[in-house]
């Protein structure tokens, strides 16, 4: 009879096997049910363990206290660490917090600040300014993907960036708020818009990852565990037992996301 | 997935629908088909409409149907609604003892009741008399969903105090991390009180903290299907490095033992 022993060497030997790249993985202060805890690189290494050798990765203290003091805090971070990535936090032209932003973005890609995310309501701007318009013109001019939490837009407002900026790759993840309940507008945008992604951290409905595969194909699902929030071992087994063929497994656990990137 | 045989049970789950959220899985004959899917031998679910209305026919019709077609593979919670106590109570004193019925389910936050509530105390008293399992909703508190206080773990110990017979498993263990630690202190408190897993509780560690500090024979394997995913849950325990007999207890020993008087009939 199989030992739940070897049904669990048999899950940790398929997160080798499909290539798994965590795309929503943070470093910072974080809270754990034995306290707080500074989560830095290697804590993240360690907790990635030998399974799982590429991240994309945003720190909590630019979303936090200092958007531009934390992306360099990030880059510093990841410089020498291959197979990290890191995410930037970004702000509206207006107020020239980034600089030029052209500068400011060859800045982030040359270390390896591969995706961008903006926080409008946590740092008090409005999307559909022409602050943030520009930063959104230049993201899709360079294919850099905008990660949006569904707590910080409303899904008007994502559909509109869809609309108007249909080379920008917009992955929207789960925020301070379930994203279960905005799954109706997610099918929504799905079935129009090829630039619409979802990060999976949160789309844990029973059979939801099928049901959307079976619906929309699999490009459109990045597999992301929101760590330290959460375990990722939860998320990766949708994938790794989920009802797909080896490809599809591929593409949901890291082929997406590097195609994003262009990695 | 895993061997039937295995026997593993799944101590929380649900059929139906719920207008806030779109559900791929509806129904026992979904629920059953994940359940084959993933070597899930016997799940205990509530009828999602009846947490809301225990009266709701359709919901009860489907339930029972699901209680004849999947009899041995399905049990159900009959729910106790304290905003109707006085109609609910005799419904469940009606259905306790009835093939498929597994315990009760009650749901502070569902009613807008606190667990604290003396509406409460007639299914206490049912329970600890008959030897019932109480299975309780219980989450952190929420600024987003501020009803969700009401089934805070504390709220509990008031009748855990004067019902010390009376079983109860504390539904998502009390939700994600300051709803686990109090969860963790009324188990600590009170040895009749158990932990599912159920829900989006993913916090790294989460499991080993409470083998830590309740021991691993009062943690039970529950989803929260339909809502939630099985494969959350078992990918979670599985990751972890525990011995056997750990994954055996929380995968389906323990709840074997807890629900023993009622399984074998």
């Amino acid at each position: 009879m199989l030992r739940l022993h070897d049904l669990r060497k048999e899950f940790l030997s398929s997160l080798r096997r499909f290539d798994f790249f965590d795309a929503n993985c943070w470093v910072g202060n974080a809270d754990f049910l034995d306290g707080k805890k500074d989560i830095g690189i290697h804590e993240l290494k360690k907790y990635l363990g030998e399974d799982i050798k590429e991240a994309l990765i945003s720190n909590k203290r630019a979303v936090d206290y200092s958007p531009i003091g934390g992306n360099k805090e990030l880059a510093k971070m990841i410089k020498w660490q291959k197979g990290f990535f890191g995410t930037a936090v970004l702000l509206p032209v207006s107020t020239k917090e980034m600089g030029d932003i052209e500068e400011y973005l060859n800045w982030m890609q040359r270390n390896k600040l591969v995706a961008v995310r903006i926080f409008p309501k946590k740092h008090s701007f409005s999307i559909s300014s022409g602050g943030i318009e520009e930063v959104l013109l230049r993201l899709s001019q360079r294919n850099i993907p905008l990660i949006l939490w569904n707590t910080e837009v409303d899904m008007d407002e994502i559909e509109d960036i869809c609309i108007n900026f249909p080379n920008l790759p917009l992955i929207l993840e789960m925020g301070d708020a379930k994203i279960i309940y905005n799954m109706r507008d997610c099918y929504n945008m799905l079935e129009r818009y090829d630039n619409f992604y979802i990060g999976m951290e949160g789309l844990v409905t029973a059979y939801l990852i099928e049901d959307i595969v079976g619906r929309f194909g699999a490009k459109h699902i990045i597999f992301g565990s929101g760590f330290p929030s959460q375990d990722l071992h939860a998320l990766a087994m949708l994938i790794t037992h989920g009802e797909f063929d080896e490809g599809t497994k591929r593409l949901l656990a890291g082929g997406n996301i590097r195609r994003l990137l262009g990695l | 997935m895993t061997n039937r045989r295995y026997g593993v049970v799944d101590t929380h789950t649900h059929i139906g629908v719920h207008p806030r959220v779109y559900l791929p899985i509806k129904d026992a004959d979904g629920l059953v088909q994940r359940m084959d899917a993933l070597g899930i031998a016997i799940s205990f679910f509530t009828h999602t409409t009846l947490i809301s209305d225990y009266t709701d026919k359709l919901a009860l019709k489907e339930t029972n149907e699901a209680l004849d077609k999947y009899s041995g593979r399905l049990y159900t919670y009959v729910t106790y609604d304290a905003r109707y106590s006085e109609g609910s109570i005799r419904y469940v004193r009606s259905r306790i003892g009835k093939r498929g019925i597994i315990g009760i389910k009650i749901h502070p936050s569902f009613n807008e009741i606190s667990a604290d509530d003396e509406r409460f105390r007639p299914i206490w008293e049912l329970a600890e008399r008959k030897g019932i399992v109480i299975l309780s909703h219980s989450w952190d508190i929420s600024e987003r969903n501020p009803v969700q206080k009401l089934s805070y773990p504390s709220l509990f110990t008031k009748y855990l105090k004067e019902y010390k017979s009376a079983n109860l498993i504390l539904g998502h263990g009390g939700g994600k991390l300051e709803g686990c630690l109090a969860a963790v202190k009324i188990c600590q408190e009170f040895p009749n009180v158990y932990v599912d897993l159920s829900g989006d509780c993913y916090t790294p560690g989460r499991i080993e903290y409470l083998i830590k500090y309740i021991g691993e024979n009062r943690i039970l394997f529950g989803s929260d299907c339909n809502w939630i995913d099985q494969r959350t849950q078992i990918g979670m325990i599985l990751s972890r490095k525990f011995k056997e007999k750990t994954y055996e207890k929380i995968l389906f020993r323990n709840a074997r033992r807890l629900f023993r008087n009622v399984l074998l009939k």
